[in-house]
């Protein structure tokens, strides 16, 4: 039998053939690279919008052997995943910076701003603390149009 | 004690991947499992901190070289392939990992613990010895059906499950089950020993020795 004849023990035929299964392996180690990047991006500002920017259409419902074109299409899933992650960690921190801008007009100027409620998670801070401008005696406050900046005391 | 023992990886997948093992063990689940298994996962709710694991794992539980070999077979590893996995999630939210039953409890602690994912196959659907293979097409032993190329564990029959995944439900060890096979898989990029060590673990915990 001759290297390119297809070996009936095989799953697929294609995997057959010596030279693919080095390309194969080259384009797995590509994807084991692009799949690290993906994480690293991933570790530095884990959200669930940035999470979904990461999901891609699955090649396959089962895991299964992946002929060179379909890890080609992996791999080139997995580039288009990693910019769309950048892409929405990128305005998430834009996000962020004008949120704290707004932070800051708010307590310079509350009266401009009522109602106006911002969280840790709009600035990009841990835990779960909340600035609101708020009038100050309710009613009376409101009334006169004395307002506030009023920070919660976080989580429950 | 459960012996550890590992499994043939047919030829095919080792040239493909590379560094590919199958560890199984039988175990007799003891009747104290269930309650040290919820003792267990309310010690480890305590101590884990899920949060700053799954950030780091790029938002899983199991070790980083999972993830890159479900993307490298085919799969989207943003989502978790288990139910069990994906249930776990909720410990972000909650702060508790919750408790199902003795086989499911034992499974989420050593995957919280040791970040290796097993699988727990009920006894009287298989018996080994099992193997690490691509499939021709064949179905699984309850009939699901397969692709040509499916990688799965299977036993002399045919396939018992994925490589990757949730087994058939009549094929899964459930809560009633006499007898577990408690299946891992090592991937490239993690060591023999954790995964050989994460079924001895789980072994133990159920065998409760």
């Amino acid at each position: 039998m001759t290297s390119t004849e297809p070996r009936p023990d095989l799953a697929l035929a294609i995997l057959d053939a010596p030279e693919t299964v080095a390309s194969r392996r080259g384009l797995r180690d590509q994807v084991a690279m692009l799949q690290e990047r993906l994480r690293r991006t991933l570790e530095v500002d884990w959200a669930p919008e940035v999470l979904a920017a990461a999901a891609v259409v699955p090649v396959a419902e089962r895991p299964r052997l992946l002929d060179l074109g379909e890890l080609e299409r992996v791999r080139d899933d997995l580039v288009a995943s990693l910019d769309a992650v950048r892409v929405a960690v990128l305005a998430r921190r834009e996000r962020h910076l004008a949120n704290r801008a707004l932070l800051e007009r708010m307590f310079d100027d509350p009266d401009a701003h009522r109602g106006v409620r911002l969280t840790t998670d709009d600035l990009g801070l841990p835990g779960c603390c909340r600035w609101q401008v708020s009038p100050v005696l309710g009613v009376v406050g409101r009334l006169a149009g004395w307002w506030r900046v009023k920070v919660s005391s976080g989580c429950p | 004690m459960a012996e550890v023992r590992a499994g043939e990886v047919d030829p095919v997948l080792l040239a493909e991947f590379g560094a590919l093992e199958l560890w199984t063990a039988t175990v007799t689940p003891v009747r104290a499992a269930a309650r040290a298994g919820r003792d267990r996962l309310g010690r480890l709710s305590g101590s884990f901190h899920a949060a700053e694991r799954i950030r780091e794992r790029g938002g899983r539980l199991l070790d980083v070289a999972y993830p890159t070999f479900e993307r490298q077979t085919g799969l989207d590893p943003t989502v978790p392939p288990t139910a069990l996995e994906r249930d776990a999630r909720e410990v972000v939210v909650t702060g508790a990992l919750a408790s199902t039953h003795p086989v499911d409890d034992v499974r989420l602690a050593v995957l919280a613990e040791v970040g290796v994912p097993l699988t727990a196959l009920d006894a009287t659907a298989t018996t080994g010895p099992w193997r690490l293979t691509a499939t021709h097409g064949e179905p699984y032993r309850d009939g699901t059906p397969t692709s040509s190329g499916d990688l799965v564990v299977a036993d002399a029959v045919g396939p018992v499950a994925p490589v990757v995944g949730d087994p058939p439900r009549r094929l899964a060890a459930g809560p009633k089950a006499r007898q577990v096979v408690l299946c891992a898989v090592r991937v490239p990029g993690v060591a023999s020993w954790e995964v050989s060590e994460a079924v001895w673990r789980a072994a133990n915990y159920l065998a409760g020795t």
